[in-house]
């Protein structure tokens, strides 16, 4: 599941924070920082061993009992004293004791941490699971899979910088920490660094703030890998914008990598520099869309093979949520986990019955699902766009290919679809038993007569306006 | 409200209080200071809402009464008047008029309705204590403290009650002080962990000579004397065990002149890293050798005689910690103890002839990264 570390944590505070008094709760857990989360186990830092054990007996049983309602799943929660702090020169009374020079022991797995003098705060760790292995390519993002591949091969030749837009929960971050870990495998030396833009601004302003510039360019500037997360959060923050120029031609100049994630093209985010903005351009842009139903369906099936869950998930509950939920792919694992939570509370097997009832908030289309609810039904939409070209509502269910059929036929299946959101399958259901396949092409051809014919697009719209009226 | 009070009088209180009162504040009303008129005279009041004092002086009162007035507005008009009695006067519940000869002035105030309240602290069974006695404990101990804010229990200095003796205790992890001093007045163990601010203005406020009346509210605690009080929110502990951390068997000891080492940690840290501060101390008999190499920097090598036991030893510190313990030990020499390079080391006063106990640890630096 995708959840970060952070939004576990977040989760979890949310409920504890009303169970305490606040003290309690500024002293013990709001120091605290969520390290990694494996699904299972989160792993939190805190800046000592006293904390660490304090917080573990009074506050993981708290924590814990949380996970179901705030997760779907269980979670085991784990303290543990900054390791990054163990690891710095100045020693500490309450922190376990790293050996001299032993910053190798640390668990470089999960965590990265660039090599430097003094306390600086940590960057945040790579998560395990975005890996290129653990990435499903399709249509919607095989572009951009393809680029960070060949940067992870070759950082600083391929294409230099890598700009992947696209919208939330899609990949941008899981392939941007792919290409940090397969780097790292190959060149364990390298000096990866994985930073968030709203972290790189707070470090900026603090340095600016403490004088302490000349360590924040080190930090930044001494990388073999500069991955950074959410650029169009620059927009509008001038000075943040002039020294993350500066950053990024030092780097670029040396020939160091640089990967970016944005909701949005360069060109289109707001308030941003014109020359950030064509050095953004400069390199390779590629965009990550929404996944299409074979797509999600891989997906899905990756998810349910990655955590043993291909007996408990019928390939039928799968494709139901493929075909239903849409929108991106954590919403996608979120549905696996609610329903998992569902169907353990219930004590149920997940049927495609219990998979409509326990995810009937995700699911789109679904009055046509529940026997018409609303006043939209697929009879009501065929009847419409019959009248509207003046053939019979059974012709649409007809197996005749005349054009004068098809084309209303195709109209019917798009409306069904963009409005109820109807699975592929029951639309071919309703047109006579056709495959989903099918029913693919001609939502294709729809799409496609609109953008080229206006007069096309209107009749189409002025029936979609009926209906929405109805 | 009606007084008159000598300016002299007026400057130390509003001194005194003064440095309670936040510069920037979101509550318009804290920036005020309480002015109100008891049957000694005047007392004055300022708060942040975690540390609260108030400090009683002597006036004519012809009319008693209460109000708030602008305290940094006020401190600047009395700073400048000549030493001459000064008259205060209110009008309704907002203004205020202030005379003295020739000036008069006339402030807009807040009324009183608006100022906190102090926290309810009894002091029906208080713990005496002589004013001297605490302020050794606040002014050796309360430096140590950490000001990171993710370690919120070590911001505060650990106030420990007991039979005999009381003791503060103070740290940020990296380095210790430790204070402990006789004294007989509980027979319960109690622990207070107290913001250093709050300690601060009970040093500078109490006359050494006073004895101090210390009580606890809920989650406050107060310290009162016949004219002076301050109230402070605690932190909510536990404080971690540093009994733990205290080595026991440190057994190589050096007894250096604490004037000739600051010097030489004076000098030899200039060139030390910035961040770091890294200094690298070698003992042998009879001599202190320190050594500094910072790569950006340069290299600094100085040396001094010391008293020493035991084998030779190189261990790496951050100078500035200490140098900030020289500064508290009371002593012309000082007993530093060594377990191994990585293990931490005291710092004592030699030769003290006090009643009272100090000591400080630091943790060492690594010598590699």
């Amino acid at each position: 599941m995708s959840l970060t570390p952070q939004e576990v944590w977040t989760r979890l505070l949310e409920r504890v924070r009303h169970d305490l008094p606040a003290e309690a709760y500024e002293s013990w857990l709001a120091p605290a920082a969520p390290v990694s989360y494996s699904g299972e186990t989160l792993s939190v830092s805190v800046p000592d061993q006293f904390a660490a054990e304090w917080n573990e007996r009074n506050y993981t049983d708290l924590l814990q009992g949380y996970g179901p309602v705030a997760l779907g799943n269980a979670v085991r929660v784990v303290f543990q004293a900054d390791p990054e702090r163990a690891g710095r020169p100045q020693m500490d009374f309450f922190s376990p004791t790293a050996p001299a020079g032993s910053t190798a022991a640390l668990p470089q797995r999960t965590s990265f941490v660039a090599r430097r003098e003094g306390g600086e705060a940590t960057f945040q760790p790579l998560s395990p699971r975005y890996t290129f292995g653990e990435f499903v390519v399709g249509q919607s993002n095989e572009l951009a899979a393809a680029a960070a591949l060949a940067v992870s091969q070759q950082p600083g030749h391929a294409y230099n910088p890598l700009f992947i837009y696209g919208g939330t929960g899609l990949g941008k971050t899981h392939l941007m920490q792919a290409i940090g870990h397969t780097v790292l495998e190959r060149l364990p030396e390298a000096r990866v660094v994985y930073v968030g833009i709203e972290q790189f601004t707070n470090e900026f302003i603090q340095a600016v703030q403490n004088k302490g510039m000349t360590a924040f360019k080190r930090r930044y500037r001494e990388l073999d890998v500069l991955l950074v997360d959410d650029v169009q959060f620059l927009k509008g923050k001038e000075s943040t914008q002039e020294e993350f120029f500066h950053t990024f031609n030092t780097l670029y100049e040396a020939g160091r990598q640089i990967v970016l994630t944005s909701d949005r093209p360069p060109s289109e985010i707001p308030r941003l520099e014109a020359r950030l903005v064509s050095r953004f351009q400069s390199g390779m842009v590629a965009d990550v869309g929404q996944p299409d139903y074979e797509h999600r369906l891989a997906i899905l099936h990756q998810k349910a093979r990655r955590d043993h869950l291909e007996q408990t998930f019928p390939d039928d509950v799968l494709q139901l949520i493929a075909e239903r939920v849409v929108s991106n792919v954590r919403e996608l694992e979120g549905c696996i986990i609610k329903l998992l939570a569902y169907a353990s509370l219930k004590h149920r097997d997940i049927t495609v019955a219990v998979a409509l009832e326990g995810l009937r908030d995700r699911l789109t289309g679904d009055s046509a699902a529940g026997g018409g609810a609303g006043t939209l039904s697929i009879p009501a939409v065929q009847r419409l766009v019959a009248s509207e070209w003046q053939v019979t509502p059974e012709a649409l269910m007809s197996k005749s290919r005349l054009k004068a059929y098809t084309v209303p036929r195709q109209v019917a299946m798009y409306l069904v679809r963009s409005l109820m959101g109807t699975p592929l399958m029951q639309i071919g259901e309703a047109f006579g038993g056709r495959d989903h396949s099918t029913v693919i092409h001609s939502l294709e051809r729809v799409e496609a007569q609109v953008r080229l014919d206006s007069d096309f697009a209107a009749r189409v719209q002025r029936v979609e306006n009926r209906l929405l009226q109805q | 409200m009606k007084v008159t009070i000598s300016r002299e009088k007026l400057l130390e209180g509003l001194t005194a209080v003064g440095a309670t009162i936040p510069a920037k504040t979101t509550l318009p009303v804290l920036s005020n200071l309480m002015v109100e008129t008891t049957e000694r005279g005047l007392r004055l009041s300022g708060t942040d809402l975690d540390i609260a004092v108030s400090m009683e002086i002597a006036a004519e009162v012809d009319a008693p009464g209460a109000i708030t007035i602008p305290a940094k507005k006020l401190s600047e008009i009395v700073r400048e008047l000549p030493p001459a009695p000064i008259k205060l006067a209110t009008s309704g519940e907002q203004r205020i008029t202030l005379e003295s000869g020739r000036s008069r002035f006339k402030l807009l105030g807040l009324p009183k309705d608006e100022f906190p309240a102090f926290p309810a602290v009894k002091f029906t069974n208080p713990w005496k204590i002589r004013s001297s006695e605490v302020q050794k404990l606040i002014a050796h101990a309360s430096f140590a403290v950490s000001v990171e804010e993710s370690r919120p229990i070590l911001n505060g200095v650990l106030w420990e009650l007991r039979k005999d003796v009381m003791r503060m205790v103070a740290t940020n992890g990296h380095r210790l002080a430790k204070m402990e001093t006789p004294w007989s007045g509980t027979s319960e163990a109690t622990d207070f962990i107290v913001p250093p601010k709050a300690l601060e203005q009970v040093r500078r406020l109490f006359p050494a000579d006073e004895d101090l009346e210390i009580a606890q509210g809920a989650n406050h605690l107060g310290f009162r004397s016949p004219f002076t009080a301050v109230y402070t929110r605690l932190i909510e502990g536990p404080y971690p065990n540093y009994e733990q951390v205290i080595p026991k068997d440190n057994d190589r000891v050096a007894i250096a002149d604490k004037a000739a080492l600051t010097a030489a940690l004076r000098r030899t840290s200039i060139v030390a890293s910035d961040q770091t501060h890294r200094i690298r101390l070698a003992f042998n008999t009879g001599m202190l050798k320190f050594s500094v190499q910072t790569a950006d920097v340069g290299e600094a090598q100085d040396e001094i005689p010391v008293r020493y036991t035991g084998d030779a030893l190189e261990i790496g510190f951050n100078a500035n910690y200490l140098l900030e313990i020289l500064r508290y030990i009371p002593t012309d020499e000082v007993k530093l103890t060594f377990k191994a390079p990585e293990r931490a080391a005291t710092l004592e006063p030699e030769g003290w002839s006090d009643p009272a106990k100090y000591l400080c640890l630091v943790m060492p630096l690594r010598l590699v990264d």
